[in-house]
């Protein structure tokens, strides 16, 4: 995901494998002539030590180090088992080897010129040739049988194994052994198209079920459940085994079509759940709870290989949906498809699965048609079909016109113009805590210093007030002294006052000034009483 | 080989708010606008029938009926056997749906599909916009069964998935047949076949819309 585009990575891919391919090369060379030699000596019949280290599954194939086929501990009721399983497991090996070539040829088909030794070339180009006649060999002689097998594909192995193990000899031999024919003839079969290939497989599930009901090997097994069983077992087995080889192949145009719907949708991201008619309240934590579950389920499809286990994701993904709109609603009534297909919409847009289309269509070509036509799988795996036709579609799916917005607005919020509210809420309630609190705290800050502002500026108007008062008060005080010059008792007291500012000694000086204002300029009042001596 | 179950699927198309859900639910839950439905969704559900001895699943795949989900239909109908067409018998409007629907159907699918009318909320007989002659007189032109229903009153409901499912019974024997000997497998494989065709109609339009961005 970081750094490189698909391309770049690519290039810079291909270039390591290139340089490690030749270390292995030369590997090899030295491991096999080594074994040829040992083998010569011990056992001019047997297998491969390597190969049954490899069904031992012990850590002991190790190229520089060829053992002696004795080492691995099995009994004899096991040797029997094991050499049934041996075909079996050359094809393991084989199926790497040739997996391993296309995947080199996907990445860089002309590296095979430049610069790998003759001989190697020989190995890498030929496999596909060999096959038929290899089946013969000493697979030892299979190309690259050190190189180590994915995880998952041992894991298959293992599991498929063990599966079928508990079912009787004949019956469990018989499958193994078809399977093990088909995908020799598979893989062969280079130059096929994947639609050829699908058509294969497809004519194997139905080869082996016409099998199932009637091969006399089978008749213990008659159950429809056993027989569903093996299907699902083989068909993961296979898939799980040759997914490399046919999932988004280069071949097609998978890739470019996840990327072309990848952009859309990225394109789309401002779609809310409200303008779909999805019936999704993220709001409420118990939703976004579920639906952020939807989304890893959904994603979580990338990391399966069997077409079963990538349907489950689908159903998985499905029902939390499901779960979120029961949350969502008020009276808890089942979803009906009327809110479950636009609030799957939602979900895909929300998620944007890297590898959609190239999952979509791997199922399609090679899902056991079973499980895509019917039954619960079914029905979620089509909506989620539907839901990407309708992103993709501009013309009868996703547009202005289906999401009830006029032509302008949908441009503008293509464009990245406009934003819908709910999209800024939504980005906030994707941060953190932390980040949460710092713009809350920010936010308080911010209106606090808007109201320290407001009361230093109301501050200041209380501080003009004052000053405005107080001259207010002095002109007041000189008008009416001026007014008053004669009568003043004390002129050089009064004026030297006045220049004293909000003082009590003003105060006093103007209410006795004013005293005797009053007292003077009062005629109409009776003269004073004059104190008289009592007779 | 024939006490293998049969499995249909039948997809419920028709306007939004015809009342598909309420048939489904009232058909598996027998409930209606009911608190204690169990079922966390209706838009699909399996039914297990046994016709005349002979053991049937249906898998009712409900469908988006919004009007800007229409394109989508052949995805959903695909591979079915069975169709039921639901319109609301106060609404003239979803009648010309159905109307829609059967000849897309007929047109894409042929005669490989059952279809069923049914004409929901006969509860709401005074308000009837669509006559009942003319819905008779329509379904028996395009071959299809007309059955009236109520999901509240709990009317018709039995009927139109027992009538549905003998008629798909009736072609499966029949396809059988023609193909004598060969398995249930084999029916489904021409089925899947058929699907491929459909999906790789929809890729090639797909890449004629152009560029995304």
């Amino acid at each position: 995901m970081a750094g490189y585009c698909s391309k770049c990575w690519r290039d810079i891919y291909t270039q390591q494998q290139h340089k490690l391919q030749q270390q292995i090369d030369l590997d090899h060379e030295y491991a096999k002539k080594l074994q040829e030699e040992e083998h010569r000596n011990l056992h001019p019949t047997e297998t491969s030590p390597q190969v049954s280290a490899l069904q031992s599954s012990t850590p002991k194939s190790s190229p520089a180090q060829p053992h002696s086929p004795q080492t691995p501990a099995s009994t004899k009721a096991d040797a029997t088992l094991e050499r049934s399983f041996k075909p079996f497991e050359n094809k393991k090996v084989h199926t790497k080897g040739f997996s391993g070539r296309g995947f080199r040829n996907f990445f860089s088909p002309s590296s095979e010129h430049s610069t790998v030794s003759p001989n190697s070339v020989k190995h890498k180009s030929t496999p596909q040739r060999k096959s038929n006649s290899a089946m013969q060999m000493s697979p030892h002689q299979w190309p690259n049988p050190e190189r180590q097998l994915s995880f998952e594909s041992k894991r298959a192995s293992k599991d498929f194994v063990d599966f079928i193990v508990a079912f009787q000899e004949p019956a469990a031999k018989d499958v193994l052994k078809k399977c093990h024919e088909f995908m020799t003839k598979l893989t062969s079969n280079n130059e096929s198209t994947i639609d050829e290939k699908s058509e294969m497989v497809q004519v194997f599930y139905q080869s082996m079920t016409d099998r199932l009901l009637s091969h006399p090997h089978f008749k213990s097994h008659a159950h429809e459940e056993d027989h569903d069983k093996i299907m699902n077992n083989v068909e993961k087995f296979i898939m799980t085994k040759i997914y490399r080889d046919v999932f988004c192949h280069d071949q097609t145009d998978d890739e470019a079509e996840d990327l072309k719907v990848q952009t859309r949708i990225r394109n789309l991201h401002w779609i809310t759940a409200a303008m779909l008619d999805a019936n999704i309240d993220i709001s409420k934590s118990c939703v976004s709870e579920w639906t952020d579950k939807a989304i890893t389920a959904i994603i979580e499809m990338d990391s399966k290989r069997a077409p079963q286990d990538k349907l489950a994701c689908v159903s998985r993904c499905s029902k939390h949906i499901f779960e979120a709109i029961r949350r969502s609603k008020d009276d808890g009534s089942p979803a009906s498809a009327d809110e479950y297909l636009p609030a799957l919409i939602h979900i895909v847009l929300k998620a944007n699965p890297p590898l959609l289309k190239s999952n979509i269509r791997y199922i399609t070509r090679f899902s056991n048609p079973i499980h895509i036509m019917s039954g619960e799988d079914a029905y979620f795996f089509t909506n989620l079909c539907c839901a990407v036709t309708y992103i993709e579609n501009e013309e009868t799916g996703l547009n202005a016109e289906s999401l009830s917005l006029t032509q302008v607005e949908f441009d503008a919020y293509m464009r990245g113009e406009m934003q819908t509210g709910e999209k800024q809420e939504e980005n906030e309630r994707q941060l953190c805590p932390g980040l949460k609190l710092m713009y809350k705290n920010l936010n308080d800050l911010a209106s606090l210093h808007e109201r320290t502002d407001k009361m230093l500026e109301e501050a200041m108007q209380m501080r003009q007030g004052i000053q405005q008062h107080s001259l207010h008060v002095k002109t007041q005080v000189e008008k009416i002294l001026s007014q008053t010059p004669s009568r003043d008792p004390f002129p050089n007291f009064s004026q030297s006052l006045t220049y004293v500012n909000d003082s009590t000694e003003t105060r006093r000086s103007r209410s006795t000034s004013a005293l005797d204002e009053d007292l003077c300029g009062n005629d109409l009042l009776p003269p004073p009483l004059v104190p008289t001596v009592a007779p | 080989m024939g006490s293998r179950t049969k499995q249909f699927k039948v997809v419920l198309l028709g306007e939004g708010c015809v009342g598909k859900t309420s048939l489904v639910l009232r058909y598996c839950e027998d409930k209606f606008n009911d608190k204690h439905i169990t079922t966390l969704q209706a838009s699909f559900l399996n039914k297990k029938l046994n016709i005349g001895g002979k053991r049937v699943n249906l898998s009712i795949w409900d469908t988006a009926g919004q009007e800007r989900f229409h394109a989508l239909g052949p995805i959903y109908y695909r591979d079915s056997n069975g169709a039921i067409l639901v319109y609301d018998i106060t609404d003239e409007d979803s009648f010309q749906k159905v109307k829609n629907w059967v000849k897309e159907l007929r047109k894409m699918l042929g005669q490989d599909i059952c279809l069923c009318i049914a004409g929901n909320k006969i509860d709401l007989e005074k308000s009837r916009h669509v006559s009942v002659q003319e819905a008779e007189d329509y379904a028996a032109s395009v071959g299809a069964k007309h059955i009236h229903t109520s999901a509240k009153l709990n009317k018709g409901i039995d009927e139109l998935f027992l009538t549905l499912s003998k008629k798909m019974l009736q072609v499966s024997d029949e396809q059988d047949d023609v193909s004598a000997g060969a398995s249930l497998g084999s029916s489904n494989r021409g089925n899947s076949r058929r699907g491929v065709v459909v999906v790789s109609n929809e890729e090639a339009t797909e890449q004629k819309s152009g560029c995304c961005s």
